[in-house]
């Protein structure tokens, strides 16, 4: 059964007035355990579907339904990690954890959500440093963190916009392989969807790709690497580079328009 | 070369002009005069602090040397320039410009008074200002975050923040049944509607992505205005209290040249119409001496209570 669904899904900011659509008559489906990545120009809507599948922003037509309901707003069956760092200030590493995970399980005592993130900031190796603030961590540290508390919120559903986007080649890599080993270890499957326009990132981490051209999805590519990726041999496959060429030819086309254009 | 280096700051420490400016003004305050003198034990005693921290600070290190030879050199170079000013080049007559021996003096004879005065005034200023920034806040907050309570409400308090509370004063003393009501009721005038204002336009200010993380953590309205909203904009109102402070302190002070019969400004202008100016001048100097010392609480407050952002010196 799919897990997300979009029905003729359109979209506008604007709602009355001369306006336009930010997404036209998108349909898709993404299945119970699968790693969605969108990618495509910026401005194309990637992060307006985020809202959507969030229930931050609402279909102006069409409808998305997630497990079989309509969404009707933000809820504990879905987590969100934004580009940028969306801790709380005021709250500690940990807190800020503790924080999502007594939002997301009502009722859970404070001790037992403690223990809760002090096990996630282990996997996401910050262990010690739960009691620093965020602005004692660097930008790869805050994401990491923000990382440890949409997983330990427990939400089937990982909703993550462009969450390495401000991040350095380094640490990108070393939080690429992190999200890759936290969700194929964990005791179930999320679904997980991510949006970023850097297409070797996309290649490495998803199990489908989805490449957007404004206002809708052009192509659905499926990515069959299988769990257990390593770095150096995803990307000296053929397989690899032949997908990486067909979306950078689609990018590309763009830019050759726009080049003739100028 | 290091024993050297060592040698000559510490010879700095002790004969520079700070010094010299310490022993001549101690020097000065023994100096007779053609008029009364009161006893110079209170002001000797307030130099003798004054070189006594200058000491400490050297040794704390707290501040390159050269800044704090500036600062007492200052400080000492203005009391015996004061003192000579008024016992030996008669700048002005002895009774309006009183030698600071005299001055200090006051402090021995009327502290109980000044004490009195100083409990009142708080007194009210905590009542005026506690209200007028809890309530304002509470508006601010509500009114920021319902985008048609703001553009309803903004334009109101835009009007009432931009009257000055004290042309309240004259009308509010003479209404309200006991003075004390009648300047908390002020103080609260002048503090509650910038307060709000600044509120809203705090909250309008926060980082829509706050908002959008906090909604998709399952705040709901109340939890996103006292989870999220009230914390993101605590530096700002704490940045703002001392302005309110010490609004509400020159408020006060005003209300109470008009209609008071205790408190720090009543003591200021008591004595100004006795033209009774040590004591005139020894009220403006606790009045300095209190604002200082709360903006120093504020700030200790500050360091303690906000730990999330970069303390910087």
């Amino acid at each position: 059964m799919s897990k997300i669904q979009l029905e003729n899904v359109s979209f506008s900011y604007q709602q009355s007035g001369d306006f336009s659509y930010a997404l036209e008559d998108v349909n898709f489906e993404i299945n119970e355990g699968e790693f969605v990545c969108f990618i495509g120009p910026s401005g194309c809507g990637k992060s307006t579907l985020i809202t959507l599948m969030e229930g931050l922003n609402f279909p102006s037509k069409g409808k998305v339904v997630i497990d079989g309901n309509p969404v009707s707003g933000p809820g504990t069956d879905r987590c969100v990690v934004f580009q940028h760092y969306s801790l709380f200030s005021w709250l500690t590493a940990k807190k800020n954890i503790v924080f999502g995970i007594k939002q997301a399980q009502a009722g859970i005592s404070t001790k037992k959500a403690e223990e809760i993130a002090h096990e996630y900031l282990e996997k996401v190796g910050l262990a010690d440093f739960g009691g620093k603030y965020p602005y004692q961590l660097s930008g790869g540290m805050q994401q990491r963190v923000a990382i440890a508390r949409a997983l330990a919120s427990d939400a089937d559903i990982m909703l993550m916009d462009e969450p390495f986007g401000a991040i350095d080649t380094r640490n990108r890599m070393l939080l690429q392989d992190l999200i890759l080993r936290l969700c194929e270890n964990e005791k179930k499957k999320r679904t997980v969807v991510f949006i970023t326009h850097d297409v070797e990132e996309a290649i490495y981490l998803a199990d489908r790709i989805f490449y957007m051209e404004p206002k809708k999805i052009k192509l659905d590519i499926t990515v069959d690497f299988g769990s257990n990726r390593e770095r150096a041999k995803v990307f000296g496959s053929e397989r690899f580079l032949s997908i990486r060429n067909n979306l950078v030819s689609m990018f590309y086309d763009g830019i050759d328009s726009e080049a003739v254009a100028l | 070369m290091i024993k050297r280096a060592f040698d000559s700051t510490a010879v700095k420490s002790i004969f520079n002009l700070t010094n010299l400016l310490f022993i001549t003004v101690l020097w000065a305050a023994f100096m007779e005069s053609n008029f009364k003198l009161q006893p110079p034990w209170a002001y000797v005693v307030i130099l003798i602090l004054f070189e006594a921290i200058f000491n400490f600070k050297i040794i704390k290190k707290s501040k390159p040397l050269k800044n704090l030879l500036d600062l007492y050199s200052i400080i000492f170079a203005f009391f015996l320039l004061w003192d000579l000013g008024s016992k030996q080049f008669h700048v002005l007559h002895y009774t309006l410009l009183p030698p600071p021996q005299n001055v200090f003096y006051i402090f021995t004879q009327d502290y109980s008074v000044m004490i009195n005065g100083f409990f009142q005034s708080m007194c009210l200023i905590l009542v005026g200002v506690v209200s007028g920034m809890l309530l304002g806040i509470i508006t601010g907050l509500f009114v920021g975050w319902y985008p048609r309570l703001r553009e309803a409400v903004t334009p109101v308090i835009n009007v009432i923040a931009s009257i000055p509370a004290l042309v309240y004063a004259p009308y509010l003393v003479v209404v309200m049944p006991t003075f004390k009501i009648a300047s908390v009721t002020i103080i609260f005038m002048g503090i509650y509607p910038p307060t709000t204002m600044n509120m809203i336009s705090n909250v309008q200010g926060v980082d829509k992505k706050l908002i959008d993380t906090a909604r998709s953590l399952n705040l709901n309205n109340r939890g996103i205005l006292l989870k999220a909203l009230l914390p993101a904009c605590a530096i700002p109102l704490l940045g703002s209290l001392r302005i309110r402070i010490a609004t509400a302190f020159m408020i006060l002070i005003m209300a109470e040249t008009i209609g008071a019969t205790a408190g720090l400004g009543y003591y200021v202008k008591r004595w100004a119409a006795w033209a009774d100016y040590p004591k005139v001048f020894a009220g403006v100097i606790l009045i300095g001496v209190v604002v200082v010392g709360i903006n120093g609480l504020i700030h200790l407050f500050e360091t303690k209570a906000i730990k999330w952002i970069e303390p910087h010196q």
